[in-house]
């Protein structure tokens, strides 16, 4: 193989997907939690797998979760309940 | 899958009933005549319940019923005139839809469906309810829970672009990706038989009252009908948004009544699940769908806030009867 050519985009070693996008995507939703797409390893500070149980998924981002690091719409609650008492 | 024909529940659904077991033939042009006029539709049991059969023939089929019935122009015409009567109603209960533009109809939904922090049945259920309104629960939700999904999928081939991505990456979760008893479905029949009751489709059919019927047939109705097929985003909108947070409570009731880890599967998958399907449907799907379609923003509005009207209506049924100590369950004379 030509050292010029392009890295083939369905190696595993390649972080492109063929259309050039990168393999994984973080989605930030507006007042929700990060959604998470792709090839991506989900593990713990010291490297421990976490089992991300579905391909697609949403991290916390408020800190008000009780599935973390996932979220589990919990900001909504959070919200209506800061709202009712304001 | 087997499912039997329901008992009638008033003259037109008992006409219904008696052709359909018949050969295929010309149903008489006067049927609709037999529906009387004196309940709100979505709360009527002889409607309802001859919409469940119509509906049912393009889905499972019914035992003992030609399959030929399904695609009858006579019948499709008695559909027909069911359908105008359930959507006058469904259109009433959903009152004045809002303008807004695709931009804004993502947060418009998470906060119009967004969970109440002291109010409806899932608050109920984690604090009070009792094992036997547990498993009446599961039987009133059981025409929709064990056939989790199937209902959103007729959208799949309607809807294009970034909206139909977002609804397949949802459908995909629904389905458990299709490995082999991850379906919520299948979750849904392990928790039911958990709990003591039977998990073949169908088993609770004459226990459900119009309304709870209801809920599965305004997905049909909006499901078979490309005209409204934003309404049917907007269904699925409003079923994935505070689905996190009522499935939690629904697993903390099971914990505080004693229930086995088994049957609290169905609830605890929808917890994280359910997180992410909200952000996608509202945004991703729904959003998508109207920015790309501005002109059929209000039938998305109309099917999410129907949707609710119909959920609404079924949540004061259920807590009504319970809280007249009385079952939620439709009994013989109801």
């Amino acid at each position: 193989m030509d050292d010029d050519e392009p890295a083939d985009p369905h190696s595993p070693t390649s972080d492109a997907q063929p259309d050039g996008r990168p393999s994984v995507t973080i989605a930030v939703y507006p007042d929700g939690p990060l959604i998470i797409r792709g090839d991506y390893a989900l593990v713990t500070h010291v490297g421990e797998p976490i089992d991300p149980g579905r391909l697609t998924i949403a991290l916390c981002r408020c800190g008000k979760s009780r599935a973390k690091p996932f979220c589990d719409g919990f900001h909504a609650l959070a919200r209506r309940t800061a709202e009712a008492e304001s | 899958m087997t499912v039997e024909l329901p008992k009638p529940r008033g003259p037109l659904s008992a006409a219904l009933l008696d052709r359909v077991q018949r050969p295929p033939h010309d149903l008489p042009a006067e049927m609709p005549n037999l529906l009387h006029d004196q309940a709100p539709p979505i709360s009527d049991e002889d409607l309802q319940i001859a919409l469940f059969v119509c509906y049912g023939l393009h889905t499972h089929g019914f035992a003992d019923v030609d399959p030929w019935w399904e695609w009858n122009i006579s019948l499709l015409g008695i559909r027909a005139f069911l359908e105008a009567r359930f959507e006058a109603g469904l259109l009433d209960a959903a009152g004045d839809i809002p303008e807004i533009s695709g931009d804004e109809v993502g947060a418009y939904l998470l906060d119009m469906a967004a969970p109440s922090p002291t109010g409806g049945v899932s608050y109920f259920m984690r604090r009070s309810a009792t094992l036997e309104q547990f498993r009446e629960m599961l039987q009133l939700r059981s025409v929709y829970n064990l056939l989790e999904g199937d209902q959103h999928t007729l959208a799949i081939p309607r809807v294009f672009g970034r909206a139909k991505n977002a609804l397949i990456e949802i459908q995909a979760d629904e389905y458990g990706q299709g490995v082999p008893g991850r379906a919520h479905l299948e979750l849904y029949q392990i928790t039911m038989k958990e709990l003591g009751l039977d998990p073949e489709y169908g088993a609770y059919i004459e226990q459900m009252p119009a309304v709870a019927i209801a809920v599965l047939n305004v997905m049909q109705l909006f499901g078979l009908h490309r005209r409204w097929r934003g309404a049917l985003l907007g269904n699925l909108g409003v079923t994935e948004i505070g689905s996190s947070i009522a499935n939690r409570r629904y697993s903390e009731a099971l914990t505080r009544l004693g229930a086995s880890d088994r049957s609290r599967w169905f609830f605890d998958e929808h917890v994280t699940a359910d997180a992410v399907h909200e952000q996608v449907a509202a945004h991703d799907m729904c959003g998508s769908f109207c920015r790309d379609n501005p002109a059929e923003t209000p039938a998305v509005l109309t099917g999410a806030i129907s949707t609710l009207a119909v959920r609404r209506a079924f949540g004061q049924h259920v807590l009504g009867h319970w809280s007249q100590g009385q079952t939620a369950l439709r009994t013989s004379t109801a």
